[in-house]
């Protein structure tokens, strides 16, 4: 059950209803049954695996078992997520070496979001053991937080001291709430279903014939990729905030403007904040953050960096990924300190030109299948110089243009602060009706998210 | 929630449903006559029915020159045998007229699998306009995705029915593709045996005929066009494209209103007039289009 999908519309709004409808001490325990619904719809045999990690966290959480949960979490993790690579990458190693390898290769399927409520669950555990937060004593509830469908397939990852307290309190929601989360599906769905949709036919015909294509076209396919994937989990991140407030709870931002960056280290504070910040307090600051020898700084970096890219998939590409922003982060750090922004509009305009430049070469080994691919790609953006095709037809280019405008028109006026009480009802209201008409007009679906693999 | 903050909310969400259908509603009306352009769903006295082929191979403009009767386009990418029977109602029933004669193209893979799936989605923009495009999307579509379309006038539309809306605003007919043939693709296409195969499939035949009789019934002149497509690929499955090229001369010997035009034989090895093995590029529609006004005879009136 996807968000662009219209049953998922149908579930939100009837358990939404009844959320309204139920007696208080009621409502967590629908939300519970929505979210487990919502997550057996995926495939069913995976609750057991959620419920398996709510168990362990809950427990270790309450009787002090920290590094259990850690321990059993990343295996839990490791082998779902990264048994074949490193298995894959061990084989050929010994093959290389000419010795027997025995371990074969094992079809395991990616349960969905387990990198995201094994993150959000191990956060609660830490916190609780460095005393910031009280262990909860009801079950029910944290399985709720670790379950939550709105941000479960894909986060936003939540923090057990935001949002435990919400769901105890297990208000209705208020009028603003459910004005801000219509506006906020309204948003999402038109990034995901207009904009980052659209864009993916272009992409993956320039990805796929990457052999052939002229240079003007696999880079035009390379900003579009940008476009996609920041439309395409930016859009989901909305639709999961604009859901939960209908529930009354607040999700946490995870997007703010990242291509209005002007530095790498500014793009980390924009982009996938709730991972980005999972990173620093769980993993930098434990590491020492900034506060130790140069070298060893450098070295919490580039591990902060890496691990992220290989968060997002076993595959080599994620981790050149990783570091390319590693390195890119640091160089900036150690030239230009922590200065992010300038007076002058235009050297901020060069700095974010910059900033994209670097953000969207990372992307090709992002979204290229094998690191070679990328290299070629890369290789023949410079030396295969030529005029972009126009993909399918005319008419879906100038089309995806005009949905790509009115993406960075609208966040541009919204970074300036041209949103909420300086927006008026009497332009949002049209707005966001003339967004849906977008939607119905130019909409298509894939039926997937791109963060819905991690 | 408060009464007042309730019917806030309620007030605000009226309003943007008000502005919703508006749009809707005005952008239907606007969208549908730009699309009865391109179609050219009017009173004409020839009227070409096809698919992308006959899309690219006839000039409308030219032929409406070359045989001194009006003529109506209305042509649709990946139309198969059972849409074209839904297009030739649908042009009767929106413009209340009969043409005198219809172009209709047939081919060795008219009666194969191959066009689109769910080309029912083509008539969306059509669905309250006759029906017989109503009766049609009703029994080819989902019934969410039927009620959705009705529901939302705006989802009726793709990218290239709003491509024809442009079009049709600016009456623009004319094959703009400036893609070139690539022989040595198609060679190895061939080889590979990847290309759109010949198959004959009885159902269609059956509604081909029907096709044929009911034109009979309205006393329309049928002209079948077998348009050219490159010899390569003709030659690939020269046996199986013979029988089913015999099969629809025999059926034209049956019906005193149908006249066969083979434009193939004269243009299949021209490879300079193709996009691809199976489309015309502009000078190719120029030749054909010429070709083929030669070969128009309307009937004379009673």
């Amino acid at each position: 059950m996807l968000f662009t999908e219209i049953n998922y519309f149908i579930f939100l709004i009837a358990s939404a209803l009844a959320y309204s409808c139920l007696p208080q001490k009621c409502k967590g325990w629908l939300l519970l049954a929505a979210s487990y619904a919502f997550y057996a719809a995926f495939d069913w045999r995976f609750t057991f695996l959620l419920l398996g990690q709510t168990l362990l966290c809950f427990f270790c959480a309450k009787y002090r078992q920290t590094a259990l949960a850690v321990i059993l979490s990343i295996l839990e993790l490791a082998f779902f997520k990264y048994f074949n690579f490193f298995n894959d990458s061990f084989r050929l190693l010994f093959e290389s070496l000419r010795l027997p390898y025995l371990i074969p290769h094992l079809d395991i399927l990616l349960p969905v979001g387990i990198s995201f409520f094994t993150f959000q669950s191990l956060g609660y555990v830490i916190d609780v053991s460095r005393s910031k937060i009280q262990p909860e004593y009801d079950l029910a509830r944290f399985a709720l937080f670790t379950a939550f469908f709105p941000q479960l397939a894909a986060g936003p990852i939540g923090r057990a001291d935001e949002l435990l307290p919400q769901f105890k309190e297990a208000k209705r929601p208020a009028v603003q709430q459910i004005n801000d989360g219509i506006q906020l599906i309204i948003w999402g769905l038109f990034q995901k279903m207009v904009v980052a949709d659209r864009l993916a036919s272009y992409i993956n015909r320039a990805y796929a014939s990457h052999q052939t294509a002229n240079g003007g076209t696999l880079l035009l396919a390379s900003i579009f990729f940008s476009i996609q994937i920041y439309a395409d989990f930016s859009g989901y991140s909305d639709i999961a905030r604009g859901s939960a407030k209908f529930f009354g709870i607040d999700l946490r931002n995870n997007f703010n403007f990242p291509y209005f960056a002007t530095s790498i280290p500014d793009f980390w504070k924009r982009w996938h904040i709730s991972l980005t910040s999972w990173f620093r307090d769980y993993l930098y600051i434990p590491l020492g953050g900034n506060r130790v020898s140069k070298p060893k700084w450098i070295r919490n970096q580039l591990v902060v960096f890496l691990l992220s890219g290989l968060w997002h998939g076993a595959n080599w590409t994620f981790i050149f990924w990783g570091a390319i922003h590693g390195i890119f982060n640091l160089a900036h750090v150690m030239f230009f300190g922590k200065k992010n922004e300038s007076k002058s509009r235009i050297a901020n305009f060069l700095r974010c030109a910059v900033t994209f430049v670097i953000v969207n070469t990372a992307w090709i080994f992002f979204r290229a299948p094998t690191f070679k691919s990328a290299i070629q790609i890369i290789s023949r953006i410079m030396t295969h110089p030529g005029r972009p095709t126009f993909g399918v037809a005319q008419v879906t280019f100038a089309l995806n243009v005009i949905a790509i405008i009115i993406l960075f028109g609208v966040d541009f006026a919204a970074y300036h602060g041209f949103t909420g009480q300086r927006c008026p009802d009497a332009i949002r209201i049209p707005g966001y009706a003339l967004l849906a008409c977008l939607i119905a007009l130019l909409a298509v679906s894939s039926r997937s998210f791109i963060y819905l693999q991690f | 929630m408060s009464n007042a903050t309730k019917s806030s909310l309620i007030k605000k969400c009226l309003i943007g449903l008000l502005v919703f259908v508006i749009v809707n509603f005005l952008c239907l009306k606007l969208f549908n006559y730009g699309l009865k352009q391109y179609y050219c769903l009017w009173p004409a006295d020839i009227l070409v029915i096809g698919h992308s082929m006959s899309e690219m191979a006839i000039d409308r403009d030219l032929l409406e020159e070359r045989t001194g009767h009006s003529v109506a386009k209305y042509c649709m990418n990946g139309t198969s045998i059972p849409d074209r029977l839904v297009m030739i109602r649908h042009y009767i029933e929106s413009t209340g007229h009969k043409p005198k004669a219809i172009l209709y193209d047939i081919g060795p893979r008219s009666f194969s699998g191959g066009l689109a799936v769910n080309s029912h989605a083509l008539f969306y923009p059509f669905i309250n306009e006759s029906p017989a495009v109503a009766d049609y999307v009703r029994s080819s579509a989902t019934k969410r995705e039927y009620y959705l379309k009705m529901l939302v006038p705006l989802s009726r539309y793709d990218d290239s029915r709003i491509g024809a809306v442009i079009r049709g605003y600016r009456h623009d007919w004319k094959n703009r593709s400036v893609k070139k043939l690539n022989l040595e693709e198609l060679k190895q296409n061939i080889e590979k045996n990847n290309y759109w195969k010949t198959t004959q499939n009885p159902e269609r035949q059956k509604l081909f005929e029907e096709t044929l009789d009911f034109l009979e019934e309205q006393d329309i002149h049928v002209f079948l066009l077998h348009l050219p497509n490159v010899d390569l690929l003709n030659n690939a499955e020269k046996d199986k494209n013979m029988v089913v090229i015999n099969y629809i001369k025999s059926i034209t010997a049956n019906h005193p209103n149908v006249t066969f035009i083979d434009a193939n034989s004269a243009f299949e090895s021209r490879y300079e007039l193709f996009i691809d093995p199976l489309h015309l590029n502009p000078k190719g529609q120029q030749e054909v289009t010429t070709f083929l006004a030669d070969k128009i005879s309307l009937p004379k009136q009673p």
